[in-house]
């Protein structure tokens, strides 16, 4: 029977998905703005890639305390904060004049807004409405608008700097962070009352009184989800090794700056499909099953990219192949902490896993550079990522999605 | 519970909605490659190394 407290399931992948569709949208072109910033104000790289690497770790870090947050009051005052800081850090990064104010608009506001309106939160909204038999699919459909929003928001970001000027171009971006505040009506709900509901209807699930700090220790004790997390971390240092140096790479072997511009382009048309793919078939088959695979493949299509000569059509190949496993990891991974560890406390855990990921993104980035630095080419990054995809594949292997943590049934509500 | 036979079938709407993401996708992917943002995208992402 359905529970009447339960939101559309239209209404709740719409808004869900337009949430995701800007937060994850706005943030992706910030690259284009490192040249207009620097020189007007006169600032080394440095100082603007340190604050997008606050940024990041912020986002993870933030997250499980919002998710914790989103758990407990449900995801609107959430929104409603994350679009406020989110405007609040893009002006800032439009108006700072010193590093130091540039680090903490663009590294500290924004990459809060994020954590109140990525992933982590609709989720946590779309596991306590969806039913298990629809729910992979639903978080497929949200995290493809999520990569929607990147695709899309790269040539306008580009457009919106070219015609108005970086500083309006900002203002105009905080505006679109804006927009997240009627989305959230669309995914207002209390969670309490959800929960009370189900105790009235005497559906006898032990997560119903379950506290956050047992939850996360029973997930930090639960061998599956530490492999899930590991995996996880994997993801974020391949995406974030590709994505920030791979137009450096091109550039080594003398590509055309073009074909940087069409990489880009068909990693984010595939990462649309193959995003949505991914949370379709998790409905079908095993979800660690599909993540074993992605990171197989990933690492297949790495081998294929090094060891092949180095051209336009070699580049486009890889480019759509990576596009189709980019965030392909992201519905079944969550979907996975779901079917394992309940909804209860989905926001914060989901976020918890995906904290790993952005420490895995930070050392891609870091390590990247660092060994490029030091061995004068990026083989060593390249077979590295390649190793640790296979590494992640054999992680979730043995990730046992049906099974609860020791000493209670699986959670299926 | 079937569906009455004077409703639509659902299937009609579901490759409609198949049809328009594609034409969407189609149109976001040829923003990359309008003559101006292709070297303003180019540029931009090349002066960041």
């Amino acid at each position: 029977m359905r529970n009447d407290s339960r939101l559309p399931l239209q209404q709740l992948l719409l808004c869900g998905a337009l949430v995701v569709t800007l937060s994850m949208g706005i943030r992706h072109g910030f690259g284009l703005w490192l040249q207009p910033i620097i020189m007007e104000r006169g600032w080394s790289r440095e100082s603007f890639s340190l604050a997008m690497a606050v940024q990041n770790l912020v986002w993870g870090a933030a997250g499980p305390i919002v998710g914790w947050w989103a758990d407990r009051r449900g995801a609107f005052w959430v929104l409603w904060a994350g679009a406020l800081l989110y405007g609040c850090g893009l002006v800032g990064m439009a108006m700072a004049d010193t590093p130091t104010l540039f680090m903490l608009s663009t590294g500290v506001l924004v990459g809060l807004g994020q954590a109140c309106s990525t992933y982590a939160v609709v989720y946590g909204v779309l596991g306590r409405h969806v039913d298990p038999a629809k729910r992979s699919w639903a978080m497929g459909i949200t995290a493809a608008a999520g990569s929607f929003g990147q695709f899309l928001m790269v040539p306008v970001s580009s457009l919106l700097i070219s015609h108005l000027g970086w500083q309006q171009a900002l203002w105009v971006l905080g505006s679109f962070a804006l927009l997240l505040i009627p989305l959230a009506w669309g995914l207002r709900d209390d969670p309490q009352a959800l929960r009370a509901e189900a105790t009235a209807r005497n559906i006898l699930n032990p997560e119903l009184k379950q506290t956050a700090g047992q939850a996360l220790r029973e997930a930090l004790t639960h061998p599956s989800y530490l492999l899930l997390t590991g995996g996880y971390f994997v993801c974020g240092f391949q995406l974030a090794f590709i994505g920030v140096h791979l137009p450096s790479y091109l550039k080594d072997h003398q590509l055309d700056p073009t074909v940087a511009t069409t990489a880009l382009a068909l990693i984010g048309l595939f990462n649309v499909v193959g995003t949505y793919v991914a949370g379709a078939l998790g409905q079908k088959y095993r979800k660690t099953w599909i993540l074993s695979s992605i990171y197989t493949l990933r690492s297949v299509v790495m081998i294929a990219f090094i060891l092949t000569p180095l051209t336009p059509l070699s580049v486009g190949l890889f480019a759509a192949a990576m596009g189709a496993l980019w965030l392909s990891t992201v519905p079944p991974t969550n979907a996975v902490v779901a079917q394992m560890l309940g909804v209860q406390h989905l926001s914060m855990l989901g976020a918890l896993v995906f904290f790993s990921h952005q420490i895995g993104s930070f050392m891609g980035v870091w390590l990247g550079g660092r060994l490029y630095d030091l061995t004068g080419s990026y083989d060593v990054v390249w077979w590295l990522a390649v190793g640790l995809g296979l590494l992640a594949a054999a992680l979730n292997l043995p990730v046992k999605e049906n099974e609860a943590p020791t000493g209670r049934a699986l959670i299926r509500a | 519970m079937t569906m009455p036979s004077f409703m639509p079938s659902k299937r009609p709407w579901r490759w409609l909605a198949y049809l328009g993401a594609a034409a969407l996708l189609a149109l976001v992917f040829l923003m990359y490659f309008r003559s101006h943002l292709v070297f303003d995208l180019a540029s931009r992402i090349w002066s960041c190394f």
